[in-house]
């Protein structure tokens, strides 16, 4: 059956029964993973699921996880964490309710794919196995026949069968031939190029890669074609050609599958000169394969390292492919059989040997540390084996360590790096800084379980003042990330008990309490600072803002004054007008909300402006707000001649309004100061939303006539009924009516009601 | 008057007609080219004569006559050129001068011939009158019924130029339309600089109006620009109304210069409403050019004009090189740096775009750390206790932690957390729980996802007992393969949970037996490679609340009533759970039956 009648019809089927959404998410999923836009895969896939599940269609659900898979392993090499997923799905796909789908037979794929990632040429038998179980049951007619001849292809590519491949695939084409799909042998052409590569069949290749060339339109696609490219005009010596059509290394990035065969590439380009062989090339390797050995696909991080290796080796650095070996060897037993791998070892190994022992020796007649330091240049792979000869003689020197653990990450070895520092540290523990930058190696990598592990057994143990502090330190920013406050203040308590002046620390801490509620302790903290410093800091800020909060004029006084603030009054709350400002509230559901205030003191303001009914009402709130300005932190924008905005921190008084619409006809300016005045009896304000655009017209061919739209703002003790009395009154000797709905509704007067919607239909308000 | 008749130099009959109709995906494509045409004699004439001349286009529709007449005051064509470019496909002299012209200003856009063939498609029978500024004194009248013959004929001299009048086919009627070719002109045309009047009693050129990034931005008022930005964009938005426009600037790596705009329509997360107009010396190439857009823009229309984009034959695409990538970059960076922009300054609308395209702007996000971070904290994830931004969530759940349920609803864990009246983020909506985990990559906090081993190890704090209670409680609750985990977690007035264990339940159903009936031997090896390395013994785990009264009383009481209590809590926390597996002992009406019954034992011994 064709799998792709059966999507076109399913779909067909789930626009027919409203089911947009699911047809919509369906069509962008694969879309999506070949064109390596798997950000949005993962975006959508588990709504499309949900969605095949509520609608209880086991074979939607099939295709949808078998298209999350090809994502996840087939462009991502997931293996790892996608296995049990893939073993669930072939479990999900043979059941009674889906053994029929035709994608059934693409899970079966699905698995094969992890096993060929995971280790391709160990699993040669069983894939083969699978294959053939498979193609029994298929003729060349079916879609699938491509995919699985492929996968047979390959598989006999990963055995080094390379003739047979080549064969097996003649008789599937011709077997297309019979079937009158001839033209679709050239979607086997992966395994076929890769067959006649390995043959050194280069010109071949080319060829069939021409022929190819307008087969596939994705950007996975021209990727692969563009990566082929490269590397067949490599092996055939024309790397002029080879150069440009190697994509940048950024672009393959994100996508695993095109990895191996850029790695191939550029690997035959360095070790013709026509790219850098150098370190910067080495840490690509080093990513790639690092991605590789963390996604369980151990084979191809084997091969990487040992092409990472020979690369080190040609441009003269035996040391580094000497750790290589090392990654290397600590895979072989992730391997599923070693096959060749302990060989290819032994012989890369070999070659170290030689070019170690005619490695010129490196001057080592440095006085002191710090001349091994002034020795250090540009190329980090240079400087490591400087910093590695001196630490042979300073072993305990601590920068040393840390320039060494530098260059490490430079040259693109994260772990090693941190290796190092580990070992360090097990026979120096006091080193703080090497403490310090340890734990934010881990840190910054997420490793935060073996950070917490490493600090609390450091904290335990008898070291210098120092360390401890540095481990502190770590813990107090891990718990901050991760939202737990009360876990960092013990640690930052435990800081300022040994170091009372660590301004750092102590503003940190006063933080926090303000973030748990802690208003005193907060101050108190703050207190502590603007004593011990002369000049004025962020904590002055902090300090009027909590002070605020806790009404305490004196401080915020002191500290205004510190920082310069003018014209504060001497006694008593600070309730100034020190001009206009515009407040944003960050409302419940998160939405931010901004209005014009008067700023009342340094950290005050009080709103001016009425939000409209169906947003929260803050008019004549006061306010305080964090005093860096949202518009400060952009230059571009502090240009603009307009207020500055501040964050609201807390409402400390609620202006206590609620407001409603007055909507109709302008009863000109007059009339409207006179409602004004009357509405201010009550307590009540009116803003004028409306200008001069706003224009109304009776249902009649009447000319326009200029509207009033506008907010009123009740107190919420006023009654309603008497500012309903007031309007009513105030405006029934109109030319034209007003009305006042929002109000009349609360009052559940229907008559009114009915009224005042007669005339919003008549004036199309 | 003598009068020839010729050939075209294409003596492949038929072919006229199929590359005609099949060169250009629509018809009216003619419009574009015949303008073009017209236009570039103006150039040509400006550039070879010395005439001083104000160069205009005519534009005449006749629905009664079913015309229309395309007419120029430029360089006109002799004899000679009439037979040579006219009427030679694919030969131009617009081709030959753009290639020595030097000048941007003098700009010169088409392919005549070719150009001209598109008249064709749409006319049964075309005529052209035309006196060049070299022989002022000749007229030549051109008619064509086919595009393989065509006759030539002298004619009084006209004024200098050119005047191509379409006898419409009976299907292209709708292009005598005055409305019909405004509509067109607005679009195709509205860069070119030679004024293009429609149809002469309307006083201004249709192409009166320069695209916003011509304007100069010294004498033009900011809010009168963004209003021409927003008209502009109107023009060239099929489906939508804009609700803000970006400007795209030249960069150092691309001349491109153009608008982009924000649709005023809600869209849901993947929906793609991407358009981008390409022109290329001032004309028209492309209106859907939407890949030059990123794939996150599914909500944003463009149009961008760059010399350096190379036009496809049809010139009705452009091709997809180097210069092409370049835009694509620059048009992804105008549009980061234009919604940062507006979410500084214009804040009613950012608001409003927030609004509108709150699902789209979440896979946007996703896609680029600079938005993510101009967003982070405006979007609104979808949530039990509704939408909300998530420093609304890390408000509501203390401690900045983000609950997100991946699951089906009415898991226990989103009970338990619903009882609570914590937000839970429903992490099957569209972005959803990529957007948290990003954000709390960025900025702190953490995700915790319910019904993951590390989500329940976090929600269920593990707490140790004694070995006698611990053993005491695995007797009580639990059956063969289950496990008693004591741990502390909220509300304490729910006793316990229950969660199967995945890896137990994958393991079975690839080992069962009957598995080799329904699936391939080879493959099945495969799946139990892996399933065999699964150490899975326990089928399910019982998460017990050392703070709830019911476990206290549990572990003090004796006898028959420790039987009790422990009965209703199995019977009560399976009917909770929903579950019912054979496979993990957990069998539904079994625990009906023992709830009943032991309610029923309670009441008894309570009348005792």
């Amino acid at each position: 059956m064709d799998i792709w009648k059966w999507v076109l019809e399913t779909q067909k089927d789930l626009t027919h029964q409203g089911h947009h959404r699911l047809v919509h998410l369906m069509r962008m999923l694969p879309h999506y993973t070949v064109n390596e836009e798997h950000v949005q895969v993962d975006a959508l896939v588990p709504e499309a699921l949900a969605l095949a599940r509520s609608i209880k269609n086991p074979w939607l659900e099939v295709f949808l996880r078998h298209w999350y898979l090809q994502s996840r392993v087939a462009h991502r090499h997931d293996v790892t964490d996608m296995l049990p997923e893939a073993v669930s799905l072939l479990e999900f796909a043979h059941r009674d309710e889906t053994r029929d789908c035709p994608q059934s037979i693409c899970a079966v794929q699905d698995l094969t794919n992890c096993y060929e990632q995971a280790d391709g040429p160990a699993y040669v038998e069983e894939r083969l196995a699978v294959a053939n179980e498979t193609l029994a049951k298929i003729d060349a007619t079916w879609p699938c026949f491509l995919c699985i001849s492929v996968e047979y292809a390959t598989a006999l590519v990963d055995g080094k069968r390379y003739e047979e491949a080549l064969a097996f695939l003649k008789q599937q084409a011709h077997a297309l031939l019979l079937a009158n799909q001839h033209e679709d042998r050239l979607n086997m052409r992966d395994s076929w190029i890769e067959a006649l590569i390995r043959l050194q069949r280069y010109e071949e290749a080319y060829d069939l890669h021409k022929q190819a060339s307008n087969l596939g339109r994705s950007k996975s696609a021209r990727l692969k074609k563009a990566i082929d490219k490269a590397r067949i005009m490599a092996y055939l010596g024309s790397y002029e050609e080879a150069k440009p059509a190697l994509p940048d290394f950024a672009t393959i990035a994100p996508t695993p599958r095109h990895y191996f065969h850029w790695a191939e590439a550029a690997k035959l380009l360095a070790e013709a000169a026509v790219i850098p062989n150098d370190c910067y090339l080495n840490a690509k390797f080093q990513l790639m394969s690092d991605k590789f050995s963390h996604n369980g696909v151990v084979r191809a991080a084997f091969t990487l390292v040992l092409w990472q290796a020979d690369l080190a080796l040609k441009r003269g650095r035996p040391k580094t492919a000497t750790r290589c070996c090392e990654r290397a060897e600590a895979l072989i037993p992730r391997l599923r059989k070693p096959l060749d791998a302990p060989q290819l070892l032994a012989e890369m190994r070999a070659k170290i040997t030689t070019a170690l022992t005619n490695l010129p020796t490196i001057t080592t007649a440095w006085e002191h540390p710090h001349h091994v330091i002034e020795a250090l240049g540009d190329d980090p792979e240079t400087n490591l084996d400087i910093l590695e000869e001196a630490r042979k003689r300073w072993p305990e020197h601590e920068n040393m360590a840390l320039f060494t653990a530098t260059a490490y990450d430079e040259i693109g070895e994260h772990q090693h790096g941190i290796e190092l520092l580990r070992q360090y540290l097990e026979s120096y523990p006091n080193s703080p800084d090497v403490v310090l930058k340890y734990g934010l190696l881990l840190f910054n990598e997420e490793q935060h379980e073996p950070l917490q592990e490493f600090v609390f057994a450091m904290l335990k143990r008898d070291l210098d003042k120092e360390v401890h502090l540095n481990c502190h330190r770590l813990l107090t920013t891990l718990y901050d990330k991760n939202g737990d406050f009360e876990l960092a203040k013990p640690h930052l308590l435990s800081l300022l008990e040994q170091e009372p002046d660590d301004t750092e620390s102590r503003t940190w801490l006063a933080e926090l309490e303000r973030k748990t509620g802690h208003l005193e302790k907060a101050l108190q903290h703050l207190d502590g600072l603007v004593e011990q410093h002369e000049e004025t800091g962020n904590y002055d800020w902090e300090r009027m803002i909590v002070a605020t909060l806790l009404k305490d004029w004196d401080k915020v006084r002191h500290s205004a004054d510190r920082l310069g603030f003018e014209n504060i009054p001497t006694e008593g709350p600070i309730e100034q007008n020190r001009g206009l400002c515009r407040i944003q509230f960050r409302e419940a559901n998160g939405e931010s909300m901004t209005y014009y205030a008067i700023r009342t003191g340094p950290v005050t303001a009080q709103i001016l402006e009425m939000a409209s009914p169906s947003s929260p009402q803050h008019y004549d709130d006061t306010v305080v707000f964090e005093p860096i300005s949202v518009t400060e932190l952009d230059e571009a924008v502090a240009q603009d001649d307009e207020e500055l905005i501040y964050t609201s921190i807390q409402i400390t008084e609620a202006g206590g309004y609620t407001s409603y619409i007055l909507d109709g006809v302008h009863p000109g300016e007059e009339a409207l100061q006179q409602l004004k005045d009357a509405l201010a009896i009550f307590g009540c304000s009116c803003q004028v939303q409306s200008g001069e655009r706003y224009q109304l017209q009776r249902d009649d061919d009447s000319e326009p006539m200029l509207g009033l739209y506008a907010y009123i703002a009740v107190p919420e003790t006023q009654s309603l009924q008497e500012v309903a009395d007031l309007l009513a009154t105030m405006t029934q000797d109109y030319a034209h009516p007003l009305i006042w709905q929002g109000i009349v509704e609360k009052l559940g007067d229907n008559e009114e009601q009915e009224r005042q919607l007669r005339i919003e239909e008549e004036y199309g308000l | 008057m003598t009068t020839t008749l010729f050939k075209t130099q294409v003596n492949l009959g038929g072919l006229m007609e199929v590359l005609s109709k099949n060169l250009y995906s629509t018809p009216t494509v003619a419009i574009r080219e015949l303008v073009q045409n017209a236009h570039d004699s103006c150039v040509r004439r400006r550039i070879e004569s010395q005439d001083d001349f104000e160069p205009m286009i005519n534009i005449i529709t006749d629905q009664t006559k079913g015309t229309l007449v395309i007419e120029d005051n430029g360089a006109g064509l002799t004899h000679d050129e009439i037979i040579n470019y006219l009427a030679t496909v694919g030969s131009g002299y617009t081709r030959f001068l753009r290639d020595q012209q030097a000048n941007d200003d003098e700009m010169m856009i088409g392919y005549f011939g070719l150009g001209f063939l598109s008249a064709y498609v749409v006319s049964k029978r075309l005529e052209v009158w035309t006196t060049s500024y070299q022989e002022p004194e000749n007229g030549w009248h051109f008619t064509s019924n086919k595009a393989e013959r065509y006759s030539l004929e002298d004619a009084p001299p006209q004024p200098t130029g050119m005047r191509v009048v379409l006898h419409l086919s009976e299907s292209f009627l709708d292009l005598a339309d005055a409305f019909v070719i405004e509509h067109l002109l607005t679009r195709y045309c509205s860069l070119l600089p030679v004024p293009i009047y429609l149809n002469s009693h309307w006083d201004e050129p249709v192409n009166h109006q320069p695209p916003p990034w011509r304007l100069d931005k010294a004498t033009v008022s900011p809010i009168i620009l963004k209003k021409q930005c927003l008209e502009f964009a109107k023009r060239f938005e099929n489906s939508f109304e804009p609700l803000c426009t970006i400007p795209i600037a030249p960069t150092k790596d691309s001349n491109a210069m153009g608008l982009l705009w924000v649709q005023d329509a809600s869209t849901y997360g993947t929906s793609d409403h991407r358009n981008i107009t390409v022109f290329v010396r001032n004309m028209l190439v492309s209106p859907d050019e939407r890949h030059l857009l990123p794939v996150w823009a599914g909500f944003v229309g463009g149009v961008i004009e760059s010399d350096d984009l190379t036009p496809t034959a049809s010139r009705e695409d452009v091709q997809k090189d180097g210069t092409y990538e370049k835009i694509q970059s620059q048009i992804n960076e105008a549009l980061i740096e234009g919604l940062a922009n507006i979410a500084r300054k214009e804040l009613s609308t950012w608001r409003r775009l927030l609004k509108r395209h709150n699902e789209g702007l979440l896979g946007a996000a996703l896609c680029d750390d600079r938005l993510f971070k101009v967003l982070a904290n405006d979007l609104k994830v979808p949530t039990s206790e509704g939408d909300l931004t998530v420093p609304a969530i890390f408000e509501r759940s203390h401690h900045h932690k983000i609950y997100v349920s991946i699951g089906e609803e009415g898991s226990y864990e989103e009970v338990i957390f619903r009882a609570l009246m914590t937000p839970i983020v429903s992490g099957i909506r569209y972005a959803a729980l990529p957007f948290c985990q990003r954000y709390t990559e960025l900025f702190g906090g953490k995700v915790i996802k319910l019904g993951t081993q590390s989500g329940n190890a976090i929600v269920f704090k593990r707490e140790k007992i004694s070995d006698a209670d611990q053993q005491k409680l695995q007797s009580l609750l639990a059956q063969t393969g289950q496990k008693v985990i004591p741990s502390r977690f909220q509300p304490s007035h729910l006793p316990m949970v229950l969660i199967p264990d995945r890896d137990y339940q994958l393991k079975q159903r690839v080992e069962a037996d009957e598995v080799d009936r329904r699936i391939g031997a080879a493959v099945l090896t495969l799946a139990r490679d892996y399933t065999k390395k699964l150490q899975s013994e326990i089928s399910a785990y019982f998460y017990v609340n050392l703070d709830s009264p019911l476990i206290q009383r549990l572990l003090s009481a004796t006898g028959e009533t420790q039987q009790q209590i422990a009965n209703l809590l199995r019977s009560f926390t399976l009917m909770m759970g929903r579950h019912h597996d054979d496979k993990l002992g957990i069998d539904l009406s079994e625990a009906l039956a023992t709830f009943s019954e032991t309610i029923l034992q309670l009441i008894e011994d309570k009348k005792v």
